[in-house]
């Protein structure tokens, strides 16, 4: 049977995704499993394995070009069976709207019915082996136990054992399945991910730094080459823009002591927090700077996932706070933590990886003053923090000491003006200077 | 100017139907053409009227062993006939079903025969009538197949169809092809009296199943003394005074008055219009991929004429998995093999999944683990205790890789196994459920403890 070879959806912004190379030619046979190509999302460069095995009869993308997510990019099937010169099914299933003639009606009935289905899932999906006898033997006793561990997480008999098998925590797997269940295939997937390591970018100890020394080529590394790729993607495509603008952190820094000695030690909020609080809140009234450009359109996001450039020996990643805009001050400097540990240890899960819609980029603890940010594709903008320091300002015809801020907007200029930069600016800055607003 | 449809389905079989149903359910405009009865082969002449002469033939062998439920007739009858009445008025009230579906759906019926005649058009030849639709999709099924060596005539030599409205039994028929269609109605056939031989080209009945199956199927049906000549073609056949003489590849001919041609199916895609738009297919069935689409944009087949596997829950399922993805939703791939597949005729053969030797094929370690109906409560209370249910699964993570199953009813265990697949259980699951007690299901139970060693019954 013909096995359709398509484009991955990694992340749920993932809209399209370039075809950096094949690994496979036409003509060449394919085991279920394979690495058959490499493809290159917004973040990484990822390779991707075949579903099925045969020959790889056709591929419909040359390397370079890029694709929405679904698009049939070759077709895996037996040597002598017959397969088509285009994709079949031609155009992309996201095309599907023209066939819609009511679209309301046809959309509002696919959710409806895919909750009803979740609901009682939830409930029934675990085990709970202590209420139950211990099995006689061994095995079966350790089978028991491995699940009363695992007793918060949807996920199905199958993908546990397969994760016992292969040593795979599971709380490190994204399930694909109805409503979030991990499956066999997610296990397999981030199994093969830790393998080969470079596979969802960056971050895994394995991957290391190159150690550059004088006189001495060393070879790119995996996450050299996406960032790489990405950053001269984004200055060949993105018209950037950039805008500067100062910030009276006075008051904001007060906060921030006033914050700290209530919340005690473990919770400590930095000004990056309230940065990423300040943007968040901020990006609400300015859409288009939590959206992506295509010659189709300017897609807006449905959430505000603010992506944290977090630097790492051999690059960086920006993984995403997620619904960043309904995070309280505490809980964005709490997630922040969390993402920078898992990223250090290589641990983030695909949706952080890629799920970013704005990123926020700060080296103001490098005593930076201001600098500007890339753009990472797909996004239409990014913020660069720099470092806050005490400067005279002059106040009501006086001349004041202060703790003064700058942040550097960079914008899609395809998508958006400076006007609105500055706009955006605006709304940042009233956020900052008057702190309390973030915590509302 | 006539309207457009957003969906246009050709054939109202169990996979066209469906499709139109769920088509409908999400949205779109839907019209379904049938050139015949709605509900296609499985409801007319398949399926449903086979099941009903099945039943009577249990009915009938029950009767016959009256004695050992204390029960004695003097001047028993068994009438075909009638039997055949019963099917039909199933029939009747099944498809007058599937045309009140149709209806509440509020999807166009349209009569007549149908050939597409470009990218989204469609003619109907009997009436003149012309169809526009975003997307076709073909489900005009199969129909029996002759052998070379032998057409059927409607008389000495028939098919299926014939053979479901025969009112009196034949005095021999032979059954060439022992798939479940030769299988079911050698039992049929049988129950009413006649002298049946099943042909069978391969070493063995119901060649799909897993090999211990057909062997214990081969046996329990020469108890009902059914004769079976497996390894062995048809070379030819002579006719002379009202009877037939099969030559075989091995062993004696087979002298009988009526042939039946269980042989398999040609998929009906001739005259369709699909070689003019360059439809891709393969000895006649429609190529698709697993959204059902064939290679001409607007363009997706389900079914038997797709010949994947010649199943109505499978033309179905593929039905449903073509208008979803028709509508954009997130396409669920069907995966055939784990498709349920059953022979009705008791004790039935029900399987799904890998067989012991397509697994090890695949390079699975295995385990496999069995439970014979001999140990349990229910088939030993019902005097049917013929037969086993056996899992195959996969050493490493307890994977049911295929369950295969041989006895009383067994193809209704088939659900079970089939939700553990989807939901990604283990034999552990299946031998942790607690079944109620007592029923033939417990049997599945002992088989999913059984691979574990852990079985309580055997
Ligand atoms: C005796 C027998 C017993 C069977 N028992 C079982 C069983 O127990 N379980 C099981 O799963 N399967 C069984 N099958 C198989 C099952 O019937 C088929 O797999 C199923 O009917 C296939 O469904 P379909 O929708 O693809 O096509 P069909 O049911 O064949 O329907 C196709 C329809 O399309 C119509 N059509 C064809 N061409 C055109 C055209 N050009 N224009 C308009 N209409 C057209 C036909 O009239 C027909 O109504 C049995 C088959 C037989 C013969």
């Amino acid at each position: 049977m013909a096995t359709d070879v398509i484009m991955p959806q990694m992340g749920f912004d993932m809209k399209e995704g370039t075809l950096v190379r094949w690994l496979k030619r036409e003509g060449d046979a394919v085991r279920k499993g394979e690495m058959i190509a490499e493809i290159e999302t917004d973040k990484a460069v990822v390779e991707i394995e075949a579903f099925g095995s045969g020959v790889l009869r056709k591929t419909y993308v040359g390397e370079g070009q890029t694709v929405p997510v679904g698009y049939v990019i070759g077709v895996i099937a037996a040597a002598g069976e017959t397969v088509g010169d285009r994709p079949a099914g031609g155009a992309p299933p996201k095309a599907s709207p023209a066939h819609h003639p009511s679209p309301g009606k046809g959309v509002a009935a696919a959710p409806a019915s895919g909750e009803a289905m979740q609901r009682p899932q939830s409930s029934a999906s675990h085990e709970r082996a202590g209420g139950q006898p211990m099995p006689a033997s061994g095995e079966a006793v350790q089978r028991a136990q491995s699940s009363a561990s695992l007793e918060r997480l949807k996920v199905s008999p199958l993908a546990k054992r397969e994760a016992e098998e292969r040593k795979i925590d599971l709380a490190q797997v994204t399930g694909t399945g109805p409503g979030g269940r991990i499956t066999r295939e997610d296990v397999v997937r981030q199994a093969t991910q830790a393998g080969t390591p470079a596979k969802a970018g960056p971050a895994t100890p394995a991957l290391g730094a190159a150690t550059l020394r004088f006189g001495e080529t060393a070879p790119l590394t995996r996450m050299r080459q996406a960032i790489a790729r990405n950053m001269t993607r984004s200055k060949q495509e993105i018209p950037h823009v950039y805008i500067t603008a100062a910030m009276d952190m006075t008051r904001a820094v007060d906060l921030r002591q006033q914050l700290n000695e209530a919340l005690g030690a473990e919770a400590r909020v930095s000004v990056n927090d309230m940065v990423l609080r300040a943007c968040a809140l901020a990006l609400r009234g300015y859409p288009v700077f939590n959206a992506s450009y295509t010659e189709a359109g300017i897609t807006v996001h449905p959430q505000i996932n603010i992506g944290m450039a977090i630097a790492l020996p051999d690059g960086l990643v920006a993984p995403a706070i997620l619904e960043c805009d309904k995070k309280s001050v505490a809980e964005i400097a709490q997630a922040s933590k969390v993402l920078a540990e898992r990223a250090r240890a290589g641990r983030l899960t695909a949706q952080e990886y890629t799920g970013a819609t704005f990123n926020v980029t700060n080296l103001g603890m490098h005593q930076v003053e201001s600098f500007s940010a890339i753009i990472t594709p797909p996004q239409t903008g990014a913020l660069a923090v720099g470092a806050v320091q005490q400067e005279p300002v002059v106040r009501g015809g006086q001349v004041q000491e202060a703790s003064v801020m700058r942040v550097t907007l960079s914008l899609d200029h395809r998508a958006a003006d400076g006007a609105q930069g500055a706009l955006f600016l605006k709304d940042v800055r009233a956020l900052l200077e008057n702190p309390v607003r973030l915590l509302l | 100017m006539a309207e457009t449809y957003d969906v246009a389905v050709i054939g109202a079989g169990p996979g066209g139907y469906i499709a139109a149903i769920r088509a409908a359910q999400l949205g779109m405009r839907t019209a379904v053409i049938e050139r015949g009865a709605l509900g296609g082969v499985c409801l007319n002449i398949g399926c449903i009227p086979s099941k009903a002469l099945l039943r009577n033939a249990e009915v009938v062998n029950l009767a016959r062993h009256g004695e050992t439920f204390g029960i004695t007739y003097r001047d028993v009858q068994f009438d075909m006939g009638k039997a055949v009445d019963r099917s039909r008025a199933v029939v009747e009230r099944m498809v007058k079903g599937v045309a009140f579906l149709l209806r509440k759906h509020k999807i166009e019926v349209i009569a007549g025969q149908a050939r597409l005649t470009a990218p989204g058009k469609i003619a109907i030849d009997t009436s003149g009538q012309q169809v526009s639709a975003r997307n076709i999709i073909i489900a005009t099924g199969a129909r029996n197949r002759d052998l070379p060596s032998l057409a059927a005539d409607g008389k000495a030599v028939i098919t299926s169809t014939e053979a479901l409205a025969l009112r009196t039994p034949p005095r021999h028929i032979a059954i060439i092809g022992g798939g479940a269609v030769g299988v079911e109605f050698a039992y049929y056939f049988r129950a009413y009296g006649s002298e049946v031989t099943v042909v069978e080209l391969l070493p063995r009945l119901v060649p799909q199943e897993d090999e211990e199956v057909s062997r214990h199927l081969e046996r329990a049906l020469a108890k009902q003394g059914i004769a079976v000549r497996t390894g062995a073609g048809v070379t030819g056949a002579e006719h002379a005074g009202g009877r037939v003489r099969l030559a075989l590849s091995a062993g004696e001919p087979v002298e009988c008055d009526t042939v039946l041609l269980g042989v398999g199916v040609r998929p009906n895609s001739e005259g369709l219009g699909l070689e003019a738009l360059g439809v891709a297919m393969e000895r006649g069935n429609i190529v698709i991929n697993e959204r059902m689409a064939t290679n001409v944009p607007g363009l997706c087949a389900i079914g038997d004429v797709t010949g994947k596997l010649l199943l109505a829950h499978v033309a179905s399922a593929q039905g449903v998995a073509a208008v979803e993805g028709i509508a954009g939703l997130a396409p669920r791939a069907l995966r055939y093999e784990d498709m349920p597949r059953a022979t009705y005729c008791q004790p039935q053969a029900a399987s799904i999944g890998l067989t012991e030797a397509q697994a090890r094929e695949r390079g699975y370690e295995i385990k496999t683990s069995k439970a014979a109906l001999m140990a349990s409560g229910k088939a030993v209370a019902l005097g049917e205790t013929d037969g086993f249910v056996k899992i195959v699964a996969d050493a490493k993570t307890g994977e049911v890789l295929g369950a295969h199953m041989l006895g009383h009813d067994v193809s209704e265990l088939l659900g079970e196994v089939a939700v553990t697949r989807l939901l990604e259980g283990t034999a552990l699951e299946l031998g942790r459920a607690v079944h109620p007690h007592p029923t033939i299901s417990e049997s599945l139970m002992e088989a999913g403890l059984g691979i574990y060693g852990e079985s309580l019954n055997v």
